[in-house]
């Protein structure tokens, strides 16, 4: 309802009348109202955010669309089932890790047989 | 003496990482060695990485480490059907100004670019380039020495300090022939001038374009070059004895002839058909040192008689030793078509009737080598004239083409091997060590994945090699796969590296058993 004594958004005028206070109001009916409801729900379901009715927690889609997302700290991550890519691990290239074990392993291993 | 004290089953093979190299593996990049196994010639110790039509880098394994060569500039669209080899027994050649001493030389032929000072005295690894003269001037010793550079001053016709004294002073006009190598670069796509040059190790610098005419119009699948460089003996041979050792001429030289002695007895005839006479040592006929000859036939035996297709320009004396040895003027071009494309280097021209054409056509995951390393066994069933071509195109299919089997050489399809059931197509890469384990084994990539095979040239068997622990990328053709050798004395320990596919990671795997 547009309330144009009070400064409301203007509208395009469909029917108006006077009321007992002296203002002019719109009418519109009831399913005008609902038609605006359910735009805004369908805008808030696109949000990327939605609240677990079981837990009351909040949900939160990251990256639906890709791109590089940053996160602040994380305290725990109890379980990564896949790990798809990872580069690096402070600032030192992830792999090396696996490198380094690897030049180990030959060194440990099979150094030793040639003297 | 390093001591090599690998235990079978105990101590398998284990793949360590090594420096990555300076760019991921693009389409058809492609990596090579010199595959000179250390007796008399020391190989150059650098593995060459042409990961495009610009990009050339060089490994060094005694750092670790990789470096940028520059562009070779390379005509043509890089891709599959690009390939390398390294020909070690090319470098500059020409002959000696007067002057020369027992330890000094200047050379008179000029070099295909200019060197500073010293820069002939360090190949990367501490130890000069080696140069072999050839005394062989009217007047001269008609002796052929190799020597090692020690310094020498600026510009393209260099005086050298060689390390040791020769047994003679090199008459004016007296050979050079630096044993530095040369890598031959072939572009793909469709072939237009300067889609095959070489990069000349001595000096470091790219040739200009490279004869193509007589080549395929387009190149787009996998390629191999293979070089029949002189330097390329038998496991346990010196460099510059050939596959016979140094052989006392038998009896008096004819135009076209030369008679050996104390030959194998075992020697077949026209085993080195295609193969080349060189004459050592001529005392007697100076002039007749250093002459090279096609062999067109040979008869058997100890005192077998060779006969060279083109007439000596001096017959060498009933004293004179030579050798017998790759033709060291061919390169031939193994691709997908059925046709062998032979690459004539002095004459710098392409041809396609020196060797016969196989009977199949090859495909992706072609490979070829030749078993030079080998010892011949007791039947004489594997030889140093025999090229192993995988023929690849999704098959296990082993073509053997025998370099002697007739004028042409002689192709037997399909030959059986042990092991035979494993497919090759596109990422199959292979490496042949003529220089370890009796020059036995050629190692295979499989198909661009983690897992290793080798294939035993002697015996004809394929059997799994080390598996390697860190993933590949996606699979590319070209050739990725290089060897290096740990030498000291007579311990010698080779190295296999792997560029992983489409990435940069490299790694190492001791060919200890």
């Amino acid at each position: 309802v547009s309330d144009y004594a009070n400064g409301g958004t203007e509208a395009k005028p469909i029917e108006t009348a006077i009321q007992a206070d002296g203002h002019h109001r719109q009418v519109v009916t009831i399913g005008d109202v609902g038609a605006t409801l359910e735009l805004l729900l369908g805008a808030l379901a696109s949000l990327p955010l939605a609240v677990d009715p079981s837990t009351g927690r909040l949900r939160v889609v990251l990256d639906a669309t890709g791109g590089a997302q940053t996160l602040g700290t994380i305290t725990t991550v109890a379980t990564v089932t896949t790990l798809a890519n990872m580069a690096q691990v402070g600032g030192v290239a992830a792999n090396s890790a696996v490198l380094d074990q690897m030049t180990a392993a030959w060194a440990g291993a099979l150094r030793g047989r040639i003297t | 003496m390093t001591t090599l004290a690998f235990k079978d089953v105990i101590d398998s093979p284990l793949w360590r990482p090594t420096s990555p190299a300076p760019a991921a593996k693009a389409a058809a990049g492609c990596c090579i060695n010199d595959a000179r196994n250390g007796n008399v010639e020391t190989p150059f110790p650098f593995s060459f990485f042409l990961d495009s039509a610009t990009a050339l880098y060089a490994y060094l394994p005694h750092n670790d480490e990789w470096l940028t060569l520059g562009s070779p500039a390379l005509a043509g669209t890089f891709g599959a059907g690009a390939a390398v080899c390294f020909d070690p027994s090319q470098g500059p050649r020409g002959t000696i100004a007067a002057g020369a001493t027992t330890t000094t030389i200047t050379l008179t032929t000029a070099l295909p670019a200019a060197v500073g000072v010293n820069q002939l005295a360090n190949m990367g690894n501490g130890l000069g380039f080696q140069v072999r003269v050839v005394d062989n001037v009217a007047g001269g010793s008609g002796k052929t020495e190799i020597k090692r550079v020690i310094a020498n001053t600026a510009g393209t016709t260099p005086t050298l300090t060689l390390d040791s004294a020769l047994s003679f002073t090199p008459g004016t006009g007296a050979a050079y022939e630096f044993r530095s190598g040369r890598l031959f670069m072939l572009s793909s796509g469709t072939l237009a001038s300067g889609a095959f040059k070489f990069y000349d190790v001595l000096t470091n610098s790219f040739s200009a374009s490279l004869a193509i005419t007589n080549l395929p119009a387009s190149l787009a699948t996998d390629s191999t070059l293979l070089p029949l460089s002189e330097s390329f003996v038998p496991s346990t041979a010196n460099v510059g004895e050939g596959f016979l050792g140094l052989i006392a001429s038998g009896a008096a030289s004819t135009t076209t002839t030369v008679t050996g002695s104390a030959l194998p007895a075992g020697l077949a005839a026209n085993e080195y058909r295609n193969f080349q006479v060189r004459i050592v040592t001529d005392t007697a006929n100076p002039t007749a040192t250093g002459q090279r000859r096609r062999i067109v036939s040979h008869t058997a035996g100890a005192s077998a008689v060779f006969t060279v297709g083109t007439a000596w320009t001096v017959s060498p004396s009933a004293t004179a030793v030579f050798v017998v040895e790759n033709d060291d003027d061919k390169i031939l071009l193994f691709t997908a078509a059925t046709t062998v494309y032979n690459y004539n280097i002095s004459a710098n021209t392409w041809d396609t009737t020196t060797w016969a054409a196989a009977g199949t056509a090859a495909g992706a995951g072609l490979s070829a080598f030749q078993s030079f390393g080998v010892t011949v066994d007791a039947q004489r069933n594997a030889r140093h004239s025999f090229v192993h071509r995988f023929r690849g195109a999704a098959s296990n299919t082993l073509d053997v083409f025998d370099l002697a089997g007739s004028a042409t050489g002689a192709w037997t399809a399909a030959a059986a091997y042990g092991g035979q059931a494993t497919t090759f197509t596109t990422g199959q890469h292979w490496a042949y060590d003529p220089v370890t384990a009796g020059g036995r084994y050629a190692y295979a990539q499989i198909n661009g994945t983690q897992r290793f095979a080798r294939y035993d040239a002697l015996n004809r068997v394929l059997e799994p090699w080390c598996y390697l622990r860190y993933p590949q990328g996606t699979a590319l053709v070209g050739n990725t796969l290089h060897l290096a050798y740990a030498i000291d004395g007579t311990t010698k320990l080779g190295f296999l590296f792997c560029v992983v596919e489409s990435g940069a990671n490299q790694f190492a795997c001791a060919l200890q058993r």
